[in-house]
């Protein structure tokens, strides 16, 4: 049985679109809502035995930001599907301008992103931290 | 002799078992669980893959037949041919996927299949876009050397790859243990998908777990230990071209900055995490680390007692 290509293809990617219809009408949307136990525990199995010192979670809870007592010390926690993913970054890959915080491309396959943080994390010593030295860096 | 490509008649059979995955998911969340922009990746994967491979497809079978007229024996299309291409096939599907696993130029086409944190049917079409163009069919080619016509070897692939698709899946968990003992099963696949240390670069099968068992490369699902899916990095994109070139831009940002050709050739031919200055991990690294880590714990435990 053969079918030509120019058959085949197109009615296979119709086929994919269908499914992919199909996925989404039956399981629904998958979206992780992050907190700080859900971090935590992410954590606990992704980087074993290093303590977690700080968290701040953005406002939409879709991203947290971790400091851990490592040589890398911040993490980047992002939602990704009812995943997460988490990425080691550093000072120079964060920018922060009042709430929102920007965080770079890093390769190919993490892309850059911007948050905002919920008005009282502010207040959170290790983002106030994170802020002033983010600004000390721009300015030198 | 004209024979049937299996994949083409198991289209069907893959829609209607991964409809039924989808739904079974929908009503018991720990036995399937479904993404569609996920799913959606891992099929566009599997149409990339179905497109490149019609291209690909007239060149390779164009080197196999070129091998073939240097043939060693006759094999033909006999009753035993048929017995000895499905052992020979599959170890040759195994050594394509040990190299995959182990070098990185081979692990960058091969890596997408590995990418989705999520283990469905759906994962089994996550397919390569890149592996014709870096010469993974080569250990196919020992087929055509010994002798089996590249039709029958064809054939057998198809064969082997519709067997593959249906070991994606948690609905499935232990089954039949001589069954278990010989053939490659959705819990000895899980393993081979999870990033769990101990499980990492374990059960290489295709259609026989046998070959992981001769060569050391086995290592049984622990109930105690879920297996968590996808890669050591994982990505945070969705985007099928993303999934396909990640790694290959990886290699060559690795080797744009590499200080040496020494490391230049790590880069490419060298296990995938390899790096000059320890900032990255290998698999065998990673085992190393958690061994250690072990063996403290069970000191620590034992001076407390």
């Amino acid at each position: 049985m053969v079918i030509a290509p120019y058959i085949l293809l197109p009615s296979a990617a119709f086929a994919v679109i269908l499914m992919v219809l199909f996925i989404r009408l039956v399981a629904g949307s998958r979206n992780a809502v992050l907190n700080a136990h859900i971090v935590q525990s992410f954590m606990a199995k992704e980087e074993t035995n290093i303590p977690v010192l700080n968290l701040l979670l953005s406002q939409d809870h879709k991203y947290a930001l971790v400091e851990l007592n490592d040589k890398d010390p911040i993490r980047l926690i992002r939602a990704f599907g009812d995943k997460l993913v988490s990425q080691t970054i550093s000072l120079s890959n964060l920018a922060t301008k009042g709430r929102t915080v920007s965080i770079a491309r890093q390769d190919f396959s993490h892309p850059a992103i911007s948050f905002d943080l919920p008005p009282e994390e502010v207040l959170n010593p290790w983002a106030k931290s994170l802020i002033d030295q983010n600004r000390r860096g721009a300015q030198s | 002799m004209n024979l049937p490509d299996p994949v083409t008649f198991a289209i069907p059979a893959f829609i209607l078992l991964i409809a039924i995955e989808v739904v079974v998911g929908r009503f018991s969340p720990k036995k399937s669980n479904y993404e569609a922009r996920d799913s959606a990746a891992s099929l566009s994967m599997g149409l990339g893959n179905f497109s490149i491979g019609l291209i690909n497809f007239g060149l390779v079978a164009a080197i196999s037949n070129w091998v073939y007229q240097y043939r060693l024996f006759e094999m033909g299309y006999h009753w035993y041919a048929f017995l000895l291409i499905f052992f020979l096939e599959d170890f040759c599907y195994y050594i394509f996927h040990r190299w995959s696993h182990e070098h990185r130029i081979w692990w960058a086409a091969h890596i997408n299949h590995h990418s989705s944190q999520y283990y469905n049917l759906s994962t089994a079409l996550r397919q390569t876009w890149t592996g014709g163009l870096v010469g993974t069919w080569v250990p196919w080619l020992l087929l055509s050397l010994i002798g089996f016509p590249t039709p029958l070897i064809i054939f057998l692939k198809g064969i082997s790859l519709v067997y593959q698709f249906w070991i994606h899946t948690e609905v499935i968990q232990k089954m039949w243990r001589p069954f278990e003992y010989i053939f490659n099963t959705p819990s000895h696949h899980r393993v081979h998908h999870a990033i769990n240390p101990k499980y990492l670069d374990a059960n290489y099968a295709g259609v026989l777990i046998i070959w992981d068992r001769m060569f050391g490369s086995f290592v049984p699902e622990d109930e105690n230990e879920p297996c968590r899916y996808g890669i050591v990095k994982q990505i945070a994109s969705f985007n099928p071209i993303v999934i396909a070139l990640h790694e290959w831009v990886g290699i060559a940002n690795d080797v744009r900055r590499a200080k040496n050709p020494k490391a230049i050739f790590m880069h490419i031919f060298g296990p995938p995490g390899w790096s000059d200055d320890g900032s990255r991990l290998t698999s065998k690294m990673i085992k190393k680390r958690e061994t250690d880590r072990l063996s403290r714990l069970i000191t620590k435990s034992e001076t407390q007692n």
